[in-house]
């Protein structure tokens, strides 16, 4: 758990190539929080749905999903970022968690 | 809340099943894939048909292996969904009772392009009878080679089927376990793990496919 109180809940590859991280922020995502981060090209926020699905595309980086209101993320990060996959999925909840 | 199924195809059909620069289509905490139905089915039946020609033996080891490969797609497809997000957002606000996982993964079935599945009878923990319309692996053997002299095709369904039942009711893949080697050995090389049959298959007259899957 980090200072911030993320947690590393998940990690594995997936095919080699893509990996994804899934991390338990210490409070449940706030529709606000997504705003945070950075270099997003396509933000979906499914509100017609039982639960708000989200999902934020930062090509070259990650595609991150989840829930508003539920507190686990999922990072799938992108082959050319693979090596820094953990680094980026905690940096990034920890700005989200931050606000 | 009752599982809709109409509602879950609508959920799923919304989502964004996109490639990316990578060239893969990440979704439900896995990868999907566009793939050619025609291929897949050519290349089983191609199969089929060859051992077929060798004898009983070889041609019954094939179906076995088919329908295993729907066991390996029902295992890391359909176990990933009822893990992911997209599930706990559209699907699981619907479940109540663990028979609504079973009508919940089919109702995502219907969204996939597989035809159209329908629970005909559902026993929890004892028995599953489901029938597909459409079902893409009949429609490809017509297509290829008419009617059949005997027994079915929809090999994958069959695998599929099974595999639904073994991780709802003999793995508890309502506990989120790994999806891993150990775990896959437990629903399918178990005494007790569930086998699928086709009863009914259009390739074979059947107006549709009907697969059961028991325990064995």
């Amino acid at each position: 758990m980090t200072a911030l109180g993320v947690t590393l809940l998940v990690q594995r590859d997936c095919l080699g190539g893509e990996r994804v991280v899934e991390l338990q922020l210490p409070r449940p995502v706030r529709l606000e929080d997504l705003d945070v981060v950075e270099g997003v090209v396509h933000r979906e926020v499914l509100t017609s749905l039982p639960r708000p699905f989200f999902r934020l595309d930062v090509p070259g980086r990650f595609l991150l999903t989840g829930i508003v209101s539920d507190p686990r993320l999922r990072f799938t990060v992108r082959m050319a970022a693979r090596e820094r996959a953990v680094e980026l999925a905690l940096e990034t909840a920890q700005r989200m968690v931050a606000t | 809340m009752a599982v809709n199924n109409d509602a879950i195809v609508q959920a799923v059909s919304g989502l964004r099943l996109v490639g990316n620069e990578d060239g893969l289509i990440p979704a439900f905490g896995l990868y999907l894939t566009r793939h050619y139905a025609s291929y897949y089915n050519r290349i089983s039946f191609a199969s089929l048909h060859a051992a077929e020609e060798r004898g009983e033996m070889e041609a019954r080891a094939m179906r076995a292996g088919l329908v295993d490969a729907g066991h390996q797609c029902a295992f890391f497809t359909f176990g990933g969904i009822m893990m992911s997000q997209e599930w706990d957002a559209v699907v699981k606000p619907m479940i109540e009772t663990r028979e609504d996982w079973v009508r919940g993964i089919i109702g995502v079935v219907n969204a996939l392009g597989w035809g159209v599945w329908k629970v005909e009878n559902l026993q929890g923990g004892k028995e599953l009878k489901v029938s597909i319309g459409n079902s893409y692996e009949s429609t490809g053997y017509l297509e290829d080679y008419g009617k059949r002299a005997s027994g079915g095709v929809c090999f994958l369904a069959t695998g599929g089927v099974a595999g639904i039942m073994n991780l709802i009711y003999h793995g508890d893949v309502t506990t989120r376990p790994a999806l891993d080697d150990g775990y896959y050995k437990r629903l399918f090389a178990d005494a007790g793990s569930f086998t699928g049959t086709e009863v009914a298959c259009r390739a074979h007259g059947a107006e549709r496919c009907e697969i059961v899957a028991r325990r064995g």
